[in-house]
This record gives structure tokens, C-alpha cells and sequence, in this order.
């Protein structure tokens, strides 16, 4: 009855204690979120093509309607969209040089935390030539990693190789399919995860949460619910495995060898043999093993995010 | 017609005859003998008691007092000079009995060598190391209840005979061209013969536990002396409460463990062995009553009695150290607590 007692009491505490853990970690989780630096998607105005490189110089109306497809498809995704058509002067910029260039022209034409995306096509010269889309806001939720791979990969279908001369409709080509692309795979339901920007100017966090979209320098809630029950599960095993080694040290041990009592010479054998009785000898045949060859795969590079922007070197076949 | 009952020559009650096996049977302990090897046993019994033994009975029972624990049953001998006031195990007080009869006087004796303060420093050593018992575990109060008790043991010499058989198994590996060729030598091994197992003690008390009396051991009983009431001077002795045949398994376990022991100790070389018969047969077994000298030490935490002995010939000691779970929990709490709130802040979990 004791006994029972004693662990109706230990399972009440035990109970006790999780119920506690489970409300101090929806606080930490729900409660100590940083301010929401979101500021979302205002109209299409600045949306556009930017052509610094002058190649729809002689054609400017061509040049207006495709900054017209931008802006509609701006609109139509609420999402702030500027297609950029950089010069020569670009053509010695590295990778991440074109990375940092992308993710700072969105920011003075958008604004940091806004909706949107920017494009640069490389036709700078630079061989090979590196395009890069750089997200922001929402844009770097429905436009994953993989979703701006395969538009890469879509566009390189209408975009000339690196070294080669780039004329008008191939820019034309490209910028229609683009925005069609981004139509296509625009869903706001694939946005589950949360995305990272540890390039920024401070490292933030965006993510949808209740149909909102949050950009905060902490962690969004249910990750830090999910660090806070790791962290209560580890702590709580390293404390179940300590108070289990403490109290076995805390039994009692001791036992004397009975074989102290036995002396040499109260030994008396009066048969005390090792008889040989039977020997054999079995052989077996050593099978020879001949080892396959094996063959090593080579790597295969990959394509990797900087900042708020994906790059893509190998169009331009 | 005269009736002949023959006791066990292992722990001294009645044996009976079973007609199945056609041995003389002992149902205490389990012995059996066939009639010659009893008759044969018998032969060589002093049944008689010298005259001078019967004067140091009789000297026991005039001089020690048997005082009763009427909390625990617990019954503790002191000679005339000391009265004992409260009980070793329990700690509650004890009243006077009555004398002591002759028939408990010990046949031996090994004194205290182990002062109070010895047995203290050695108890403040082990209590020490350990950080989670309860407080006044470690109390002047709680050390003053170490007791200089002399406990009764049972030393049993213990006649075996042994016969084990068994085939063993050498193993010759070596590769010749493509084949592997294994060599097997098959040996029958034979040990029998006789062993004697000497002073095997076993307590004769129910109230302290028996793996406690095993684990300080063991004495040196070449300071074994006749008894005499001048070693319970200042001391209690317990009062067994427990006969030969009752103690006997645990002394035919203990000596069966050792003769085993020794005989493996004698088969090496082989690859493998596989017994075929082991037998450890006790045929007789002297027993001597003696005291040995404990420092006893009994904590009652939670309901629970733990034990704390100390040999007061060797200093050896062994017990179990109750401990203080919510002393423990709490800490561990705490590691656990700040290890959670380190990788939480670390992991970024609240900011």
C-alpha cells in the first residue's frame, strides 16, 4: 500500500514536471519571438526590366513590353520582379560578386523584406557566364533551391553560350518564358519550410506562420520548440544516467571468495589424469576469393545558395 | 529392542532411512550416507563430554546475562559486569532475560583488536567517499550506535569428496598448399579424491544479514583462543539463533564453490571441455560454535535497515550506504536543468 503510494506520488511528480517543461517551452517557442521585420509587397510600379547593357537601345518600345509582361506578372503574383541586364563593366565580377551585386540591387529598388525577386541575366561578357536570382520575402519561400534550378535550367534553352554574340529576341525569349516560369510554379502551399538567409546584413529567418509571413532574426517558433525539447530530452537523459550510476555505487558489493578456505595441501587426488583417448585431423580446401573490381564515382559539383539568391553558371551552351 | 537413531554427521539431526535410494537420509540437509560409511563415522564420535568442559559450561551460564529486544527479538549476551541497554540492531532498549544456559557457550573466540576509534576512523573513510547520504548518517549521534558485538559463528570443516570427469578438447590449427588442416585431441580428464575445507563461517544469527558476515571476512584463525568470559568484557555477544543444519546449505554451497574452484584451477591447456560428471560430495564435517568480533552499525532510513560491519579482527568492512534520492534528484535536476538551458541558448532556442 506504501509502495503503491509512493509511485502514485512519484508518477503525479513526474507528470508534474512535463506538464511544466510543456508550458515553459510553448513560452519560450510562442512568446520570445523577435519583431517581424516583414513588410511585404506594396504594387508592381518598380517592377521591371532594367537593361544597362543597352541591348534594347534601338528597340525601346520592345524593351517597355517586356517590362509590361514584368510588372503583370508582378502583379498577378504580388511580388516585386526586376529582370537586370548588366553592362560590360560586370564582366570581371566573380560569382560572389554577382551574388552580392543581385541581392543589393533588390534591396535599393525594393527594400529590404519586401516580396519579390531579381534576375540577372549574364550577358556581361563573363565566361562563363553566371546568372542569379536573388529571393526576398515570400519569393524565397515558393521559389526553392530547386524550383530556381530547373528555371535555370528551362531558360537555358533560350539564352546564347557564354562566348557567343547575345541579340534581343534570345533577352525577349527568355524574360516571356521566365515570368511564365514563375506563374507556373508559384504555390504558396510548398512553403513549409523555413528559409534561411545567413548572408544578410543580419542573418533572418522567413516563414509563414497562421497564413502570415514573418521575416525575424530568431528562429521560428516550432524550430525552437523543437530545439527546446532536444535540449529538455538530452539534459533530462544525462540526468537519468547520472542518477542511475550514482545509485549503483550505492549497493552493496562485497563478497569474499570461498576458495580461502581451501589449502594445497587439503588436496588429496587419488586420480588425477589427463588421458588421451582419440585424435583427428580434418582438412578443408581454402577457397580462393577473387575480389570484383570496384569502380569509384566521381563527384558532381553542385549548385549552392549565397544570400537570398540562387546562381547558375552552366547556361549559355 | 533397543532403537539406534544415528545423527548426521553434518549438522547433527536425525537421519532416516529411505528405502529407494537405500542410504540414510538427512531432510535438514540434505546429506546421505550409505549404513557402513555411517556405522563407520559413528565409530569414531567421542560421545562423551570431559569433566573440565562441563565446569566451563557451567561457568558460562552463571556469568553472562541474556538481555531481550522486545522491539526486534533480537537477544544479546553480556557478561555480569555489563549491562546492555540498548539493542545493536535496532536501538530500541532491551530488558534482562535471565542467565544464559551452558549449552550456548562458543567452543572459540577471536578478541576485538580493533579499537572504537579504529572501527570510527574506518567508518568516517568509507562514509566519506559517498556524497548522498542522508545527513545524519554521518552524525556523532548515528556514531555512537557502532557497537563492538561478538557474532556467533558456525566454522564447519567440511570432508569432500570429489569425483569430476569431463573430455577436453585440444585444438591444432596449421595450412598446407589450399587446405586448412585442424588437429583435435580428445583427453578424458579425472580428478577424485578427497579435499578439506577449513572454517567455513557462517553466522548463526538471523538479524544481521549473511552476505554482510561474508563479505569481511575473512578472520585469521590463527588467533582463534578457547573461549572465556574475559573476551565479552566490555563487549555484547549475540545469541545464536540459528543450528548447524539450518546454516549447513550455505556452508555446502561455499565449500562445493571452492572445491570447484580448485579443480578448474587444475584443467588448463584445452581448447574446450566438456564435463561429463561433477560431484562434490560432503561425508562429514566438524563444526566449532565460535565468536568473532564485528563492529555493527545499523541505520533505519525510510523504513529500510542498512547495515554497516566492520571486523574487528582485520578491519575490513562492507555495508550499504542508504541513499538520499531526493538529494540525488535534486542534483541531477540541476546538471540536467543547466545542460537543457546551455544547448537552448546555444541552439538559439529562446532568442
Amino acid at each position: 500500500m506504501k509502495r503503491k503510494g509512493s509511485v502514485l506520488s512519484t508518477l503525479i511528480i513526474i507528470i508534474g514536471v512535463i506538464a511544466g517543461l510543456a508550458l515553459l517551452d510553448y513560452f519560450f517557442a510562442f512568446h520570445t519571438n523577435s519583431k517581424n521585420l516583414y513588410k511585404g509587397y506594396s504594387d508592381s510600379s518598380s517592377s521591371g526590366v532594367t537593361d544597362e547593357n543597352g541591348i534594347f537601345r534601338d528597340d525601346p518600345a520592345e524593351l517597355e513590353r517586356l517590362s509590361k509582361i514584368v510588372r503583370e506578372t508582378s502583379a498577378k503574383l504580388d511580388l516585386n520582379i526586376l529582370i537586370f541586364l548588366p553592362d560590360s563593366t560586370k564582366k570581371y565580377y566573380t560569382d560572389d560578386d554577382v551574388r552580392d551585386f543581385t541581392a543589393n540591387k533588390y534591396n535599393d529598388t525594393f527594400g529590404e523584406f519586401t516580396d519579390g525577386l531579381l534576375y540577372y541575366i549574364d550577358i556581361s561578357g563573363k565566361s562563363p557566364a553566371c546568372d542569379d536570382i536573388a529571393k526576398s520575402g515570400k519569393a524565397s519561400l515558393v521559389y526553392t533551391e530547386d524550383i530556381c534550378q530547373n528555371i535555370f535550367y528551362a531558360l537555358d534553352e533560350y539564352l546564347p553560350p557564354s562566348y557567343g554574340p547575345v541579340y534581343p529576341e534570345h533577352i525577349t525569349n527568355a524574360v516571356e518564358h521566365f515570368c511564365s516560369l514563375l506563374e507556373t510554379n508559384y504555390s504558396e502551399s510548398r512553403a513549409s519550410e523555413p528559409y534561411y538567409d545567413a548572408t544578410a546584413n543580419v542573418p533572418t529567418y522567413t516563414y509563414y506562420r497562421n497564413g502570415k509571413t514573418y521575416i525575424t532574426k530568431s528562429k521560428p517558433p516550432l524550430r525552437k520548440l523543437l530545439i527546446c525539447i532536444a535540449a529538455e530530452a538530452v539534459g533530462g537523459l544525462t540526468a537519468l544516467i547520472i542518477f542511475l550510476c550514482t545509485k549503483g555505487r550505492y549497493k552493496f558489493k562485497n563478497k569474499t571468495n570461498p576458495s580461502i578456505y581451501l589449502n594445497n595441501n587439503d588436496v588429496h587426488f587419488i586420480d588425477n589424469s589427463d588421458v588421451l583417448i582419440r585424435s583427428y585431423v580434418t582438412k578443408h580446401r581454402i577457397e580462393s576469393s577473387s575480389g570484383g573490381g570496384g569502380s569509384r564515382g566521381g563527384g558532381g559539383g553542385g549548385g549552392h545558395s549565397h544570400g537570398g539568391s540562387i546562381s547558375h553558371s552552366s547556361h549559355h551552351r | 529392542m533397543e532403537s539406534v537413531e544415528y545423527k548426521c554427521p553434518n549438522c547433527n539431526a536425525d537421519l532416516k532411512f529411505n528405502p529407494t535410494s537405500q542410504k540414510l537420509e538427512c531432510e535438514y540437509c540434505l546429506s546421505a550416507f550409505t549404513v557402513d560409511e555411517i556405522k563407520k563415522l559413528c565409530a569414531t564420535t567421542e560421545n562423551s563430554i570431559p569433566q573440565e568442559a562441563v565446569q566451563v559450561q557451567e561457568d558460562f551460564a552463571n556469568h553472562t546475562h541474556l538481555y531481550r529486544c522486545k522491539s526486534c527479538g533480537a537477544e544479546i549476551m553480556a557478561d555480569d559486569q555489563l549491562t546492555a541497554t540498548f539493542c545493536y540492531y535496532c536501538h530500541n532498549p532491551v530488558i534482562l532475560a535471565g542467565k544464559m544456559g551452558g549449552d550456548f557457550k562458543p567452543d572459540k573466540v577471536i578478541g576485538f583488536k580493533l579499537t572504537r576509534d579504529n572501527a570510527i576512523a574506518c567508518f568516517k573513510k568509507w562514509v566519506g567517499k559517498r556524497w548522498f547520504v542522508p545527513k545524519d548518517f554521518k552524525s556523532q549521534q548515528q556514531l555512537e550506535k557502532l557497537t563492538g558485538l561478538y557474532v556467533p559463528f558456525w566454522l564447519a570443516d567440511c570432508h569432500v569428496n570429489v569425483d569430476v570427469r569431463a573430455i577436453g578438447k585440444k585444438l591444432r590449427h596449421w595450412v598446407s598448399g589450399n587446405y586448412s588442416y585442424t588437429e583435435t585431441k580428445e583427453f578424458r580428464i579425472t580428478r577424485v579424491g578427497g579435499m578439506l575445507t577449513k572454517g567455513i563461517p557462517a553466522d548463526g544469527e538471523t538479524k544481521i544479514e549473511d552476505l554482510l558476515m561474508e563479505a569481511i571476512e575473512p578472520y585469521d584463525y590463527r588467533e582463534l583462543k578457547d573461549f572465556s568470559m574475559s573476551y565479552l568484557s566490555g563487549f555484547y555477544a549475540d545469541k545464536y539463533d540459528v543450528d548447524k543444519a539450518a546454516v549447513f546449505p550455505r556452508i555446502r554451497v561455499r565449500s562445493n564453490q571452492a572445491c570447484s574452484a580448485y579443480v578448474r584451477s587444475t584443467i588448463s591447456g584445452y581448447s574446450s571441455i566438456i564435463p561429463s560428471s561433477e560431484q562434490y560430495n560432503i561425508s562429514n564435517t566438524d563444526w566449532r560454535y565460535t565468536l568473532l568480533p564485528v563492529w555493527f552499525m545499523s541505520y533505519k532510513y525510510k523504513d529500510k535497515i542498512y547495515e554497516f560491519a566492520i571486523n574487528g579482527q582485520t578491519g575490513k568492512l562492507a555495508g550499504t550506504p542508504p541513499l538520499s534520492k531526493g538529494r540525488l534528484g535534486l542534483l541531477c535536476a540541476a546538471i540536467g536543468a543547466a545542460l537543457s538551458a546551455i544547448i537552448i541558448v546555444v541552439g538559439g532556442g529562446i532568442f
